[in-house]
């Protein structure tokens, strides 16, 4: 086969010229076409980031400053950066802890009425969010964590818990049963199998399943918005606020700082993502 | 070791299941079990290997009841179609897993995972670097061989081991494999649906069908003694025949090498429904209708038709097409008692 390749290199370079070119042309094209769907909604919030003084009709703003970025970055924001963090680290913990071994249960053992199992956890996605979350809110009352740091973590796990049970089980699925089976075949417990066998194998899909709902607790809205007000007000809340009171700059500050987070965890999931784990995903 | 079973019937959803299965596996021998896919070789392997409980009976290993014994207690450790080798560890502590959990010193698993490396031949320089996936598929076969042997097991179970690999690496593998267990003079039991494998590594061979033994004996008995119909039709390139001898209804299994080829110019004469059968001095003998040859490298392949019954004939001379007498030694002529009906006519 290699002897095949060498003897069509001589004749490709006169031939191919042409056809590089037409290529590179396609290319170049679609890179344009994409960048310009990706950054061009993205455009306006950079440059309203940058305004201080930007009316009607004017194509460019009259003003330009770092005054809102310094503003945003000192006061309020920081607090409710530091809430959705922290929320959101508290969230993905979690959901490693209660939904690992879930997962492996679910992916292993044949449990009764699995796909009603499965299906109690799609749930809460498969109803539109604000009347769900508004019933939630309900119970919340009753229980006073309203406000609370509880109350919104609690909320975000509904959602969290979702892409997290969904993603470990195919994770785990994807491992097959005969590498446990030679453990314990050489003389592992059950255990020690999953320990030493099952779990290290998982972890890039752990990795990747907690890098999405790091990012869901972070960006979501509205359970944050109707759980945690006034008390507990999280970066998209903040967002939104500032938007509400037309303080385009504000909002666009603070959506510029959201997604870089986002950015760098997808960038990391690349690396331990693999396809397969995509496939239980139903939005993401 | 010996190991036996003894009446063991395992009941396995539907019909992939074992039923009533008595045997003793040889001593420092290897014995394949074939048979078609869910004929239940591989649930007997898993039984073996304590992977699942059996419904009744007893399996002993030399004296020790191991019927009820866990998977780890047993002494039976197993090679997997997959290699089963875990990816996320080098070379070195796949092998070693085993004797870690037996608490053995450093040194001494150092020196045994080396030891039995070479004597599978993995390179052992970088085996504490390197892992399992960057190895070739005969190559990761070989350490989990390595790994399943280095705990010196009662018995070695082998799950179809050569079914993933392509068909050069699988035929060196066969002999390296069958080498490596005769050089441990270890007790073995290997499953696999290749008939041709059964019959080139094993001591024994057992033909399994759905869930029961057919026959079990030497390479030689199962493939020139079938005793069978299934026996006689798994084995070799055969071919089942609807036929009269002695006017009487008869099924009769032929090997395509086993037949001989005579020019014969009287067309076969339409007497009734099958083709009759004819016996002169140690041959049987019928009419059939020889197609164009298929050469299959070392001999020519026709395709030949009785009475709208289609076989093959291997043979090494070239013949034209046309009407031949096909002819059978008696001893192998596999014949079986049928009441055969319009219907499986059909089905031949």
């Amino acid at each position: 086969m290699s002897a095949g390749v060498e003897l069509n290199r001589p004749s490709s370079p006169s031939g191919g010229f042409g056809g590089n070119i037409g290529r590179l042309a396609v290319r170049l094209v679609i890179y344009a076409f994409s960048i310009f769907v990706i950054l061009g909604p993205l455009s306006s919030l950079i440059l309203w980031s940058f305004a201080e003084k930007w009316f009607w009709p004017n194509t460019l703003p009259q003003e330009w400053g770092l005054q809102y970025w310094s503003r945003v970055l000192e006061g309020k924001m920081a607090e409710a950066l530091t809430v959705s963090f922290g929320i959101a680290l508290l969230v993905t913990v979690l959901c490693i802890v209660l939904c690992v071994p879930l997962a492996y249960m679910i992916a292993r053992y044949r449990i009764p009425a699995k796909p009603v199992l499965l299906l109690i956890f799609l749930l809460p996605q498969a109803f539109p969010q604000l009347p769900v979350f508004t019933n939630a809110m309900e119970l919340m009352y009753r229980w006073d964590l309203v406000g609370t740091l509880t109350g919104v973590t609690l909320i975000h796990l509904v959602g969290a818990l979702v892409f997290s049970v969904w993603t470990m089980v195919s994770v785990f699925q994807s491992i097959s049963v005969s590498l446990e089976e030679a453990a314990v075949n050489l003389g592992a417990s059950r255990i020690r199998t999953f320990f030493t066998v099952t779990l290290p194998i998982a972890v890039p899909g752990i990795i990747a399943s907690s890098l999405l709902v790091f990012l869901y607790s972070l960006d979501e809205f509205t359970g944050s918005l109707l759980i945690g007000s006034p008390f507990i007000t999280t970066m998209p809340v903040y967002m939104y606020n500032s938007a509400m009171g037309y303080e385009m700059q504000t909002a666009s500050v603070t959506g510029l700082l959201l997604m870089i987070p986002g950015i760098i965890l997808l960038l990391l999931m690349q690396r331990f993502m693999k396809s397969e784990y995509m496939a239980a995903f139903g939005r993401g | 070791m010996e190991i036996c079973l003894d009446q063991v019937s395992k009941q396995y959803g539907s019909s992939r299941g074992i039923d009533n299965i008595t045997l003793s596996l040889p001593q420092g021998g290897l014995t394949a079990i074939v048979g078609p896919s869910g004929c239940g070789k591989t649930t007997l392997l898993r039984a073996l290997a304590g992977f699942h409980d059996i419904d009744s009976g007893t399996m002993r290993f030399g004296d020790r009841d191991v019927t009820r014994a866990p998977s780890r207690d047993r002494g039976a450790t197993m090679v997997f179609q997959n290699y089963a080798l875990w990816p996320h560890m080098s070379v070195f502590d796949n092998v070693a897993y085993g004797l870690k959990l037996r608490k053995m010193s450093r040194t001494m698993i150092e020196q045994k995972v080396h030891d039995v490396l070479t004597r599978v031949e993995i390179p052992t320089h970088d085996i504490k670097t390197r892992k399992p996936q960057q190895y070739s598929g005969g190559q990761q076969q070989r350490i989990a061989l390595a790994r399943a042997l280095v705990l010196e097991p009662n018995l070695l179970l082998m799950d179809e081991p050569l079914s993933n690999l392509d068909a050069k690496v699988r035929s060196r593998l066969r002999v390296e494999i069958r080498a490596i267990q005769q050089s441990f003079g270890i007790t073995a039991l290997y499953v696999t649906h290749d008939q041709e494998e059964a019959l080139s590594m094993a001591d024994f061979v057992v033909i399994m069908k759905d869930g029961r033994i057919e026959q079990a004996g030497k390479p030689q008995e199962v493939y020139y003694k079938p005793q069978t119909l299934f026996a006689a039709q798994f084995m070799g390139e055969s071919h089942t025949l609807n036929v009269l001898r002695d006017g009487k209804p008869m099924q009769l299994v032929l090997r395509s090498e086993n037949i001989r080829l005579q020019p014969d110019q009287i067309a076969a004469q339409l007497f009734s429904e099958y083709p009759a059968v004819a016996y002169k001095d140690g041959w049987y003998s019928f009419h059939a209708e020889i197609g164009a040859p298929l050469f299959i490298g070392s001999t020519y392949r026709y395709m030949a038709a009785v009475q709208g019954q289609t076989f093959f004939v291997d043979a090494e001379e070239l013949y034209p097409p046309g009407t031949y007498l096909a002819a059978v030694p008696a001893e192998r002529a596999y014949w079986f008692e049928a009441v055969f009906s319009q219907t499986s006519k059909d089905n031949t």
